[in-house]
């Protein structure tokens, strides 16, 4: 755990619904409505403001819920990921003036480890919520308490309760028992589905119930992960913050089509802007991929007519160049096409990523890369990072109804110049 | 290729945020003598540094209306900051009934009021029961001639 040792106590600061939160920030108009955010193609609801909590399910489909949502007059927003991928960056760059020890734990929670000083952990709590909010309109619920697990049950109830208004210190508490009374089973961190199932026959429904059942028993039947909940239940540290992100081990780009496809030509499209998505992402960590696979899949739900398949490309020498990877891409979507399928999904991915600088020399001169190459690359790279994705992209790619159905998307106000605010 | 080289090494120079470059050597330097402006080098000016202290907490708009004029032409872009605390006299951003406005922030101990640098504009008056928040303070207007 290294210098963690100092670290007295562990808070989970969560963003509120933060894609509806991300489009209020910039819309008062949807204060105290009913706002729901949708998957890519617009397809389930997957953020909901706590108005629409109150008809709508978490993952319902927009088709058999149109009529609801129109009855509840609701505002529908496709989703905006290049305005909630900022605002989420805003958010977690401001946690790091409170503390350096900051855990991105996803695109809208973050775990911070923080020292005893003179205030107490309710008033640093407070701090980070009125902080976070006046700097970025961005409302979150913090949990405090020994460890992860029990930040993560703090911070459930900070959020529900009125009388916390989002912010709960359980740390050393007198009442961390009760708050794992009226926590279900299921409700804890890292207690699957079926595990839920098999707790409920012997009668442990809640987590100070599991808190209280025996180590060895839990470690036998629900083996070394359940052991660690269990401890963590008890406030003993298992599950340290880890402040550097693993690195990244491939990186996929995949999406389901707008429209499906059948023919080659726009397949292959497809999959080129889904490599330069990529190939983008890996030349922003400064990696050269040695693997690149490409996949294709039809309806699911059609099982009469399913076709799905996929091709790795094995390469000697690893490559951050975007036409030579283009050229592998090319040649694997060949092996795997087949006609009279309808095509609902596609996608790239690289792996076997190394340090760009640390690829080595290539020995033979049919490997040699052109130098104009990597300028033109780098050129790319910096032209989409200024004029937005897409600007420059690879002829092949050239953006059709294959595209992701974004029909109700709000303005990218922070990342879009033409898009910011207008203001009267 | 020739075309596209050229073009490249043009965007390169631009891509490094808004900068206003000033030089601080006219010409390379000859052998012999060391140059008199050696002791006097310093960074050069960059508008994102020196107009933004908080880039976390500062969101850009555009003017859309005359209210502001003459100190805020419509096509303005706008620099707000939510994090600095705004006071009397300050020119905010407001939100009033779920429409975002423009407005100096009058404080007297007649109350609150937004008033607008155009005459034709009249000031409102904040009361109580009126939906009002204070969303940033705008701290520099661009305009572009």
């Amino acid at each position: 755990m290294g210098h963690l040792k100092d670290t007295a106590a562990i808070a989970l600061v969560d963003c509120n619904n933060f894609y509806v939160s991300s489009e209020r920030a910039f819309n008062p108009k949807l204060e105290n409505k009913p706002v729901v955010v949708l998957s890519n193609n617009d397809g389930c609801v997957i953020s909901r403001s706590n108005e629409a909590k109150q008809f709508i399910p978490m993952g319902a489909p927009l088709f058999q819920h149109e009529k609801v949502l129109e009855e509840n007059e609701a505002e529908i927003f496709s989703s905006n990921y290049e305005l909630y991928g900022d605002m989420s960056e805003r958010v977690m760059n401001s946690l790091h003036s409170f503390t350096p020890e900051v855990e991105i734990y996803s695109i809208d929670e973050a775990f911070l480890g923080l020292q005893e000083t003179q205030k107490s952990f309710e008033c640093i709590g407070k701090e980070i919520q009125e902080k976070i909010f006046k700097w970025t309109n961005i409302p979150v619920g913090i949990g405090i308490a020994e460890t992860k697990t029990l930040a993560k049950i703090a911070n459930r109830i900070a959020k529900k309760s009125e009388k916390a208004k989002g912010v709960l210190n359980l740390y050393k508490s007198q009442y961390q028992d009760i708050a794992l009374d009226r926590t279900l089973i299921g409700d804890v961190w890292g207690i699957g589905r079926a595990s839920v199932r098999k707790l409920e026959t012997i009668n442990i429904k809640t987590a100070l119930h599991f808190k209280n059942a025996d180590l060895r028993w839990v470690k036998k039947n629900f083996t070394v992960v359940g052991g660690r909940t269990l401890l963590e239940l008890r406030g003993v540290r298992c599950l340290p913050l880890e402040l550097e992100p693993p690195p990244k081990e491939s990186i996929t780009c995949s999406r389901s089509f707008g429209e499906p496809i059948t023919e080659y030509k726009p397949l292959q499209m497809a999959m080129s802007c889904y490599l330069m998505n990529a190939v983008e992402k890996m030349r922003y960590h400064r990696l050269a991929a040695r693997n690149l696979t490409v996949f294709v899949e039809t309806n699911r739900f059609q099982p009469e007519n399913f076709y799905s398949n996929s091709f790795l490309y094995k390469s000697a020498y690893p490559s951050d160049n975007l036409f030579e990877l283009q050229h592998w891409a090319s040649h694997s979507i060949e092996k795997i096409y087949r006609e009279n399928f309808t095509y609902k999904k596609a996608g790239v991915i690289l792996s076997g990523l190394i340090p760009a600088e640390a690829t080595t020399t290539r020995l033979y001169e049919e490997e040699k890369q052109n130098p104009k190459h990597e300028r033109l690359n780098r050129a790319i790279d910096e032209i989409n990072k200024k004029f937005g994705k897409g600007t420059v992209h690879l002829a092949i790619a050239h953006t059709g109804k294959w595209q992701m159905k974004r029909e109700r998307m709000s303005p990218r106000y922070t990342t879009r110049i033409g898009e910011i605010m207008n203001i009267h | 290729m020739a075309v596209i080289k050229s073009e490249i090494s043009e965007l390169f120079k631009y891509t490094d945020g808004i900068r206003l470059d000033i030089p601080l050597f006219a010409s390379p330097i000859k052998a012999g003598f060391p140059s008199p402006a050696e002791d006097y080098i310093e960074n050069r000016i960059d508008l994102n540094r020196d107009l933004i202290k908080n880039p976390d907490s500062t969101f850009y708009g555009r003017a859309a209306s005359d209210s502001m004029e003459p100190l805020i032409y419509t096509g303005s872009m706008l620099i707000i900051d939510r994090a600095a605390e705004t006071c009397h006299g300050n020119i905010i951003l407001a939100h009033i009934s779920g429409e975002f406005c423009m407005k100096r922030l009058s404080i007297t101990e007649k109350g609150m009021r937004l008033v607008s640098e155009n005459p034709n504009y009249q000031p409102i008056r904040i009361t109580g029961e009126m939906d009002f928040s204070v969303w940033g303070k705008i701290i520099h207007s661009i305009q572009s001639f």
